[in-house]
């Protein structure tokens, strides 16, 4: 932990911090970001929010890291094809668009991203100060491209890196100052500040949050208002503390600030409302990322307990379940415990794994064709009077119970039209519809409050049987990030237990409920910062 | 600047720093703070040992006091909860939902005492309790307990609640190092050998271990000896020096408390999760709070914490705490019961 004492003497010493905000246009980029922008929109109307978050990802990204605009067409190219295969399946305006799109990336492969040039020229004259940059984990490379005597130190990635950091000179920020999604940096920048200068490199347009810098406690919090972009707030003194500074840069050189912070121009702002639907319900998370796999992560709930080894502790607590929000740490190591259930002497399956199968056979005969379905599941025998509801409602994904037909002849009528509509089984073996049936009984609460006991059993067990270990997992963890632990027999659970270093933790994305506890791709969970 | 040298994290011994005393005066003048219920809120720039320190300095001014004793603290909580029975839960007629009602409580209070010495028979406080007489009737016959010999009280347990235990206090606390923190303290020496629950330390949400690893980490030099913060608590267990403990400890974790030895004046908490703990604990909703957050926690926490306080505003309004200079780099919120 930074002594206290170093950041109150920082404090006493220092008592204006001064932020320098540097806003770039490039015509080409502005008309690029229009038509994402419009692309986006259009794609969401038109049933295609998959490829509109690519989108969006891309358009993102460029906004709050320093990527070369070389290789963009490429890019968008990968996200659609030909422009025919857009055209027979959007339509002439989406595919108008995305020809345009095509054209502009074309001319902006050509071109130097304004702000790769001028943070190169600033790390260059920054290089005999303590300077560092706050950016995702991701991002680093982008960083690395331009400068080559970055070191580890450098970078700050997560607000647990802030909060350790001893003060220093500079803080360099691409994009606008935000709390969440993209490009996200922890309010403490500004009610709590470490360096002495803040240099914020941001496209034309690009609004901070009108509540960036959050103090609960006070009152007169040191938020950043929008009206800072323009000329007269440029000079504006800020609680006592902050001294803003405004440039911008047209091509290259620099120009009079004109620009008024505006709404329309702010990606951020525009493309809020436009977010995937989804049956599946959001939640908080906090998203782990892991040694083992560099392409994936873990999200957990942001209260749910996880186990997890600290080597730096000595004591009997090394290994133990800690509160996601509050004790992941990086450089700690993640303890996977083995996939299946523990033989309670009852199925030996997850709670929703069954569930997840029907359901995902019912969303799709549902979209192929939801009036054909009725009609089927009504000349089968299930006469339910509001069925189109209930299908929509059987759809959602399993929370503490799992929302399915109330009787089992209904249940397997589902699955037998399922199978009949389908083509294929829903099920591998046509007996498993009866261990499904089962599934969804005892998430009605038959054994419902048994199981919770049993998980709580079988976590507890592991993490005595490991606390064991310790010695031997201590030794590993000190030359291998990534390895896994037989589980010796006679435990009542059989298998490998996984564990794997921590290499950053990140708060407060919301993700499906569905994918919590396992392995997605960082790719969707991009799509998913917003 | 006290004639002391404090050392965190194991490095060099500097003089004491300008926060630290602030911290310590802090806690010193916010302890016997009157009136209605307070709630204060400090918000630091770093992650630290600073509800310890306003712990300590609320400790310290507890033992200048004349009549600081556990017992004394647990005749103040039955006093309290009489009055609110008295002054708001006697005319509420709903079925008891503090949040719905909006009454800004946490949990009805009630009037019935039960008596240990008579197989726990139900006896009633009158109204005419005040903070120097407890009036209990029972089966017809009325009992004066007067402050002045409150020792009867321990008999005593409110219905449902937590009884009163004694501690065997033993030994006798060191006079030195509280005397050089704060060298303006008249301390009364009788205090240092009796127990007091008169300031109640709520520790991290990561549970007693990691409290005390963490004031561990803060030393004092005086006089050539060596103290850890932990120490200079004397919080239960926490240190072999004697028995004597002037702190309880509340473990936000688990949501338990060291030693029922009836309520105390003030609880100090240490982060966002320990003090949304304590103000959502019934044993707490009649106590002042000062709760120390840390301004680097992640937005979601920082969030959590500012909804409470919008909730909060809508029975307590702010004022201003006077009572010392503010401190740069520590902001502070005063709410006040309305």
């Amino acid at each position: 932990m930074i002594s206290a004492s170093s950041i109150f003497q920082f404090i006493e010493l220092n008592n204006k911090c001064l932020l320098e905000r540097h806003a770039f246009r490039d015509p080409f980029f502005d008309e690029f970001r229009k038509l994402i922008r419009s692309t986006v929109i259009l794609l969401y109307q038109a049933d295609g929010s998959e490829l509109a978050e690519q989108f969006k990802s891309c358009l993102f990204e460029l906004l709050t890291s320093p990527v070369p605009f070389k290789g963009l067409r490429e890019k968008i190219f990968s996200f659609m094809g030909m422009q025919e295969i857009v055209s027979r399946r959007f339509g002439d305006e989406i595919a108008g668009n995305y020809k345009s799109l095509i054209e502009i990336c074309g001319e902006l492969d050509e071109r130097e991203n304004q702000i790769c040039a001028a943070l190169k020229n600033k790390f260059s004259l920054l290089s005999d100060t303590n300077f560092k940059i706050y950016c995702h984990s991701r991002s680093v490379v982008y960083y690395q491209s331009l400068y080559g005597q970055f070191t580890r130190n450098h970078f700050l990635t997560s607000d647990c890196d802030y909060r350790n950091s001893t003060p220093f000179d500079y803080l360099i920020k691409v994009g606008p100052l935000r709390s969440r999604g993209w490009g996200n940096i922890p309010d403490a920048i500004i009610t709590a500040p470490r360096f002495l200068i803040l240099e914020q490199f941001v496209w034309h347009g690009s609004g901070d949050e009108h509540d960036f810098g959050y103090d609960p406690v006070s009152e007169n919090s040191t938020t950043l208002d929008e009206k800072y972009n323009s000329i007269a707030a440029s000079k504006k003194q800020h609680a006592g503390k902050w001294e803003i500074s405004l440039s911008e840069y047209l091509n290259e050189s620099k120009t009079t600030p004109i620009d008024v912070y505006s709404k329309e121009a702010d990606d951020f702002e525009v493309l809020r409302p436009y977010q995937r639907t989804s049956n599946n319900q959001f939640v908080s998370s906090t998203i782990v990322y892991v040694d083992c796999d560099s392409d994936s992560c873990i999200p957990y709930s942001t209260y749910s307990e996880v186990i997890t080894f600290n080597p730096l502790t000595m004591e009997t607590d090394a290994i133990c379940n800690r509160i996601a929000n509050n004790g992941l740490q990086k450089d700690s190591f993640l303890i996977r415990p083995p996939s299946q259930d523990v033989d309670f002497g009852d199925i030996h399956v997850r709670n929703d794994h069954y569930s997840l199968i029907w359901k995902n056979f019912l969303k799709s005969a549902i979209d192929r064709d939801c009036d054909q379905l009725i009609v089927s599941l009504r000349e089968a025998g299930l006469k339910l009077i509001t069925l189109k509801d209930s299908l929509s409602r059987w759809c959602l994904p399993a929370g503490s119970v799992i929302y399915s037909p109330q009787h089992k002849e209904h249940f397997k009528i589902l699955i037998d039209v399922l199978n009949r509509l389908s083509g294929s089984n829903v099920f591998q073996n046509q007996d498993d519809w009866c261990l499904a049936w089962r599934e969804i009984s005892r998430s009605r609460g038959d054994a419902c409050q048994n199981g919770i006991n049993e998980q709580e059993i079988v976590m507890d067990q592991l993490i005595s049987l490991l606390q064991s270990m310790i010695d031997d997992i201590r030794s590993r963890a000190t030359s291998e990030s990534t390895f896994s632990i037989e589980i010796p027999t006679g435990y009542g659970f059989m298998g490998k237990v996984l564990i794997t270093k921590i290499v950053s933790v990140e708060h407060g994305i919301f993700v499906p409920r569905d994918v919590l506890r396992n392995f997605c791709s960082i790719a969707e969970v991009d799509k998913w910062r917003e | 600047m006290l004639p002391m040298k404090v050392s965190e994290n194991n490095e060099e011994w500097i003089d004491c720093p300008n926060w630290l005393s602030w911290l310590i005066q802090f806690g010193y003048n916010c302890v016997w703070m009157s009136g209605t219920r307070k709630i204060l809120l400090l918000s630091m720039p770093c992650e630290s040992c600073a509800a310890a320190l306003v712990a300590l300095g609320a400790m310290i001014r507890e033992l200048t006091s004349q009549d600081s004793e556990h017992i004394l603290s647990y005749w103040d909580s039955i006093v309290r909860q009489t009055n609110q029975y008295y002054q708001h839960c006697n005319n509420c007629h709903d079925l008891c939902n503090p949040e719905k009602k909006g009454c800004g409580f946490v949990a009805h209070a009630t009037n019935k005492i039960r008596d240990s010495r008579r197989n726990r028979q139900i006896s009633t406080i009158q109204p005419n309790t005040n903070s120097e007489k407890i009036e209990i009737l029972s089966r017809n016959i009325k009992t004066t307990i007067m402050r002045k010999t409150p020792y009867p009280i321990s008999y005593f347990q409110i219905d449902g609640g937590a009884p009163y235990c004694a501690l065997n206090d033993s030994g006798k606390i060191n006079l030195e190092p509280y005397q050089v923190i704060c060298p303006t303290a008249i301390l009364n020496h009788a205090n240092l050998s009796i127990s007091s629950s008169a300031v109640c330390l709520s520790g991290t949400v990561m549970g007693k271990e990691d409290s005390m690893r963490k004031y561990g980490s803060l030393r004092f030099q005086i006089s050539e000896k060596v103290y850890t913060l932990f120490e200079l608590l004397t919080i239960k267990e926490w240190s072999d020096q004697c028995s004597i403990s002037r702190m309880t400890f509340y473990n936000s974790r688990t949501q338990t408390i060291d030693r029922h030895a009836g309520m105390s004046k003030i609880v100090i908490a240490d982060g966002i999760d320990s003090l949304l703990s304590v103000l959502a604990n019934r044993e707490f909703q009649n106590i002042n709070v000062v709760g120390l957050i840390d301004r680097t926690a992640n937005r979601d926490k920082l969030e959590t914490i500012g909804e409470k306080i919008s909730s909060l505003r809508q029975w307590y309004k702010e004022f201003e705490y006077c009572d010392v200079q503010p401190c740069e780099g520590i902001n502070l919120c005063a709410l006040q019961r309305g």
